[in-house]
């Protein structure tokens, strides 16, 4: 993390395979481990499947065209998660409790179309997971006093002279306290939840 | 921008404030309203929102990936909360309680894709801490998964979220028996016969399939306002402990403790089965159903008095009170069947259900 200007996208196709592997799954893999439940995908199943989504990435991440397209990462995403499930159930014969396999494909399918309400819970929990991890891995990179001046105003919803008086610091910190780690994160996220990049100047 | 005169324009102040602007023109900002005061106070002025910090503060409510710890509800009233790998469990929308038990409390629940209403048993924590009683359990609710039967309560699977261990069930509207002793007393002997035939030809399904429940009674069978009795926590038992007591001991001491917890008190658990849990086949199960019909036509435990160590020595050496001695309708077939049900020797007992 030396490079504080690059988004973590840009990271994960810079660094060696090895290394954006740990990023990878710090970052991914309770959003995977989450939908695989959904597919009653269990256990060791799990643990495999995970292994081959996030590897998958960690390969062609290099090689993953932005082209400007808003959603493009976790739709690129989710379509590998779609295809590892979709074999998973085509080819084990392992029925699951509450669905029989065919009932699964089909729910797959209705995943696939990036309109219906499965992809848009995606979506929206992609996006939360990813910052999830982007708040824990941001939080130590700043002081204390500008993450919780940051916590307060932006995350729950205080006044900057609130947080201003109670913290007994000035005005103008707690505004540069909020307006850096916001930009931070941001940068961050740029390229992997869109919302991040509606910046107002040219980046 | 250097220039106190020329001031940043207010949308360059919005955006610094939600952290939008390059990193020079932040640097300009900044620098401009370490002098102005009048531009801190108009960024300070500006909504906070946008699109990116909601996500954000949405984001904040999820765990994070190594505790439970935020967002952490807990209040100090004695109503079980929802374990918190289960609060925002994407599989899972988790609802109240419906239903307190020895080995865990019941919850209603919603299976979020196939949109069907489960309930889910959330084993005690005491029960699971070892590794060789969670395969136990999951082997046995594998088993019990297999069953499908109107007069059982279907379970699902059995799953675990961080440390929690839960059984995912089929979710029955009822009242358990003992609930309805307790509210109605001693049951018509129709009636009472019904549910226990009922539950009968359940435990009969099982034993074709090799189960046993090895924990019937009347707080283990449900009754739906249909009437129907439906045989709840198969493969649950399992998580007693193997040896529950030995009755020729006089030191019975820890294990049974252990025991008294998870079982409740031994009011209906069959001789053999007090000795050796292992042990107990479909004709304990028998033995159980029939102290349940005790329970059921006398509106009492067999054995009343004393402490759980002489209630299981009086399973093991003699006979409650005649039902007919208790009320007077009960037919002498049916006394007959009761004596059947529970006799000492599982060999001189009905031998299947």
């Amino acid at each position: 993390m030396t490079d504080t200007s690059l988004s973590l996208l840009q990271r994960l196709r810079d660094t060696p395979e090895s290394q954006s592997w740990e990023r990878l799954v710090e970052l991914y893999a309770p959003l995977i481990r989450s939908w695989l439940m959904k597919y009653e995908v269990q256990d060791t199943d799990a643990a495999d499947l995970m292994q081959e989504v996030l590897l998958a990435v960690s390969k062609d991440v290099r090689r993953f065209e932005h082209a400007g397209r808003p959603g493009a990462f976790r739709a690129w995403l989710k379509e590998i998660l779609v295809n590892r499930l979709r074999n998973f159930w085509r080819t084990r014969d392992r029925r699951p409790k509450l669905a029989d396999g065919s009932m699964m494909l089909e729910h797959l399918k209705d995943f696939e179309n990036p309109n219906s309400e499965l992809s848009q819970l995606w979506n929206a929990e992609h996006d939360r997971y990813v910052l999830r991890q982007l708040l824990t891995q941001v939080e130590p990179q700043v002081t204390p006093q500008t993450w919780t001046a940051f916590c307060r105003v932006a995350l729950e919803g205080q006044t900057p002279r609130e947080v201003a008086s109670e913290m007994g610091i000035s005005l103008n910190a707690v505004v540069i306290a909020k307006s850096r780690v916001l930009n931070k994160l941001r940068q961050e996220a740029n390229g992997i939840v869109e919302s991040s990049s509606n910046f107002l100047a040219d980046r | 921008m250097t220039n106190k005169a020329s001031h940043p324009t207010n949308s360059e102040l919005a955006a610094y404030g939600l952290g939008q602007l390059d990193p020079e023109a932040a640097a300009a900002v900044e620098e401009h309203i370490n002098r102005c005061e009048p531009c801190c106070e108009t960024i300070a002025g500006y909504s906070t929102q946008d699109t990116f910090v909601g996500l954000l503060q949405e984001a904040r409510e999820l765990p994070t990936q190594s505790s439970g710890a935020k967002g952490q509800r807990t209040t100090d009233s004695d109503v079980p909360e929802v374990p918190a790998p289960l609060v925002d469990h994407p599989r899972y929308e988790v609802f109240g309680l419906i239903g307190r038990g020895g080995m865990g409390h019941v919850f209603r629940a919603r299976h979020r894709m196939m949109n069907r209403t489960v309930a889910l048993k959330v084993i005690k924590q005491e029960f699971v801490r070892k590794p060789e009683a969670v395969d136990r359990f999951r082997r046995e609710v594998t088993a019990a998964v297999q069953l499908s039967h109107p007069n059982i309560v279907t379970a699902f699977d059995a799953e675990q979220a961080e440390d929690v261990h839960y059984l995912v069930m089929e979710c029955v509207d009822g009242i358990d028996l003992a609930e309805l002793v307790k509210d109605r007393g001693a049951l018509p002997v129709a009636e009472a016969c019904d549910y226990v035939r009922q539950a009968a030809v359940g435990l009969q399904h099982a034993h074709e399939r090799g189960m046993v429940h090895r924990d019937i009674k009347p707080h283990n069978l449900m009754v739906t306002d249909e009437d129907t009795v439906k045989i709840l926590d198969f493969g649950l038992a399992s998580l007693a402990p193997v040896a529950l007591a030995n009755v020729e001991t006089t030191e019975l001491s820890g294990d049974l403790t252990a025991a008294g917890a998870i079982m409740g008190t031994p009011d209906f658990i069959s001789p053999e089965q007090a000795k050796d849990a292992r042990s107990a086949d479909i004709r304990s199960d028998i033995y159980s159903l029939g102290m349940t019909l005790y329970f059921l036509l006398s509106g009492r435990v067999p054995f009343g008095e004393g402490t759980a160590a002489d209630k299981l020595k009086l399973h093991g050496e003699t006979h409650p009170v005649k039902l007919n001695e208790i009320r007077s309708d009960v037919p002498e077939g049916v006394q007959k069947i009761f004596d059947r049900m529970t006799a000492k020797d599982p060999a001189e007992r009905f031998q299947s259900p």
